[in-house]
């Protein structure tokens, strides 16, 4: 049975009264019959052509892993020198300097066994299962978030780590489980600044409970009147999973979001993996 | 529902049905509802050629389009002749399809004969894009329509009333499934003296969006009637989102 993938992205309130563009970007794909991929990449609003930045970040990140991904043996280092190598490289071809390349990186890759996560910067990782959706939110001090494109400058890579020394907590990962009656926070995790900057990483399981895996942007966390964990439940109530699923369900929220509010306040963005329903 | 060929069918009530594409097949995330009745009457004798001209220029052009992908077009024909086999006026030449699969080239001819069941084409016009609408928009699909029914004189031969048009009409607007849709009843003269005040008066029974009146069954009107069909089409497609209809389609042509 085949993965279904998706993704969506669209330009927040503040980026469209400003005339500027949208600098998030999603992106997701088979890398082989059995393997897909989503990825998800916010470019830093203060940084430089981010819009581009975070483009160059997601294509870097599937070039990378249709090169160095393996199920079996998931080798996140290589997969991130591979990325780092590609926008070392187009940085340069296109004359673009470091700072147009800060932008977040968030992916999964995932057959029917299991799937592994990467999450460079902040953001929100779902996991959908038939009883309850998980949602961890990934989020720096100061609204700093790591951008993979510090590894291409060290004297920058030492300059966020010292923006950082101070706090013993620079990265705050929340788990909240979303009910369908209630929700509640299961966990708190921290990392410190040099945790963070190794990108965190993990594998999980897609057994026969898990629906669906995706990586949001940090704008879902920005939507007008719109609790961050309420527009992750809309953004992941999928009628189906054919087609452009999430473009659709993206659609559908963002306009019942406007009738709310003002709609999402910052650019946002998501990127979904759905594994067909398996027998027990 | 049953499948043959990537379409499905439906059923709109009464004895109506229709085919749609499947929609698990479909690949954008909103769509156009075009709807095309033709009149294939006895009164229509002697013109079948112009009036097939004039559909495959129109839905032909809708190619150039930057929404051609975002189109589902569906083509009928009515005459009474048509209900000993479908149990009413109406015969289907092809379901909702995307705009890219259909062919012009293999559009059937008209041959005129019998008389006109009007009602029958404007309900399973408006009653299809309302059923169809309703599953799309059910699976997070945007969609709004616009029906152009193409007919010679007023109806004299239905199964469904009155009323039944009236109501698919209301539901098109008032219902809210889809965020528009425009019905056109459009008027051509073969020779019937008359249809013009009839046509106006079945619009204003009915309660269709507009009536428009082309005039006389000219290879030349005709072709006009066809650019006029296929700019409304790509105005309604360029408004989706907007909440509204095209303000941009004319009321002459």
């Amino acid at each position: 049975m085949t993965l279904a993938h998706d993704h969506s992205f669209h330009i927040g309130e503040q980026h469209l009264k400003n005339g500027k563009p949208c600098q998030d970007y999603a992106d997701s794909g088979m890398l082989s019959d059995s393997v897909a991929y989503a990825i998800v990449s916010d470019g830093c609003s203060s940084g430089g052509k981010t819009d581009i930045g975070s483009r160059l970040m997601v294509l870097a990140t599937e070039q990378a892993l249709r090169e160095q991904f393996n199920p079996v043996v998931p080798r996140l280092n290589a997969i991130k020198d591979a990325r780092d190598a590609y926008l070392r490289s187009w940085r340069d071809s296109l004359h673009l300097e470091n700072k147009d390349l800060l932008a977040t990186g968030l992916f999964i890759a995932a057959d029917t066994n299991q799937c592994v996560v990467s999450i460079a910067g902040d953001g929100v990782l779902v996991i959908k299962t038939d009883t309850h959706i998980i949602a961890k939110k990934y989020e720096w001090q100061k609204n700093t978030p790591f951008y993979p494109a510090y590894n291409l400058v060290p004297e920058q890579k030492e300059s966020f780590a010292s923006l950082h020394a101070q706090d013993d907590k620079a990265l705050t990962v929340e788990t909240w489980c979303i009910y369908p009656d209630r929700t509640e926070q299961d966990d708190v995790e921290t990392y410190s600044v040099e945790e963070g900057t190794e990108e965190i990483f993990g594998t999980y399981c897609t057994d026969v409970h898990v629906e669906l895996i995706a990586v949001m942007s940090d704008g879902v966390l920005q939507v007008d009147g719109v609790d961050w964990k309420d527009v992750v439940q809309e953004l992941v109530a999928f009628k189906s999973m054919s087609g452009q699923f999430a473009v659709r369900r993206m659609n559908r929220f963002l306009a019942q979001a406007k009738e709310a509010g003002r709609g999402p306040i910052d650019d946002i963005a998501y990127a979904v993996i759905q594994f067909p329903k398996q027998k027990s | 529902m049953s499948q043959s060929d990537g379409m499905d069918e439906f059923n709109i009530g009464s004895g109506f049905q229709f085919s749609g594409a499947t929609i698990e097949n479909l690949g954008a995330s909103s769509y156009t509802l075009v709807t095309i009745a033709l009149d294939e009457t006895g009164s229509i004798s002697g013109f079948e050629r112009q009036i097939e001209d004039m559909l495959k220029t129109a839905i032909q052009a809708c190619f150039s389009s930057p929404f051609s992908n975002n189109l589902l077009v569906r083509v009928i024909r009515f005459e009474s002749g048509y209900r000993s086999q479908n149990g009413n006026g109406v015969d289907e030449i092809h379901g909702f399809k995307p705009l890219s699969e259909i062919d012009v080239t293999k559009y059937p001819s008209l041959t005129g004969g019998g008389m006109t069941p009007l009602y029958d084409a404007v309900y399973s016009s408006v009653g299809a894009a309302n059923t169809y609408a309703k599953e799309l928009v059910a699976l997070d699909f945007d969609v709004n329509g616009i029906t152009f029914v193409v007919t010679d004189g007023g109806n004299n031969a239905s199964v469904a009333t009155a009323k039944m048009v009236q109501e698919e009409l209301a539901l098109s607007v008032k219902g809210e499934i889809m965020e528009s849709h425009l019905s056109i009843l459009i008027g051509i003269d073969t020779g019937f003296g008359g249809a013009k005040d009839v046509l106006e008066n079945f619009q204003k029974e009915t309660g269709m969006d507009t009536f428009i009146w082309a005039g006389e069954a000219t290879k030349g009107k005709l072709a006009k009637l066809a650019d006029f069909v296929s700019q409304s089409i790509s105005s309604t497609s360029q408004a989706m989102g907007t909440g509204g209809p095209s303000q941009n389609i004319s009321a002459t042509i």
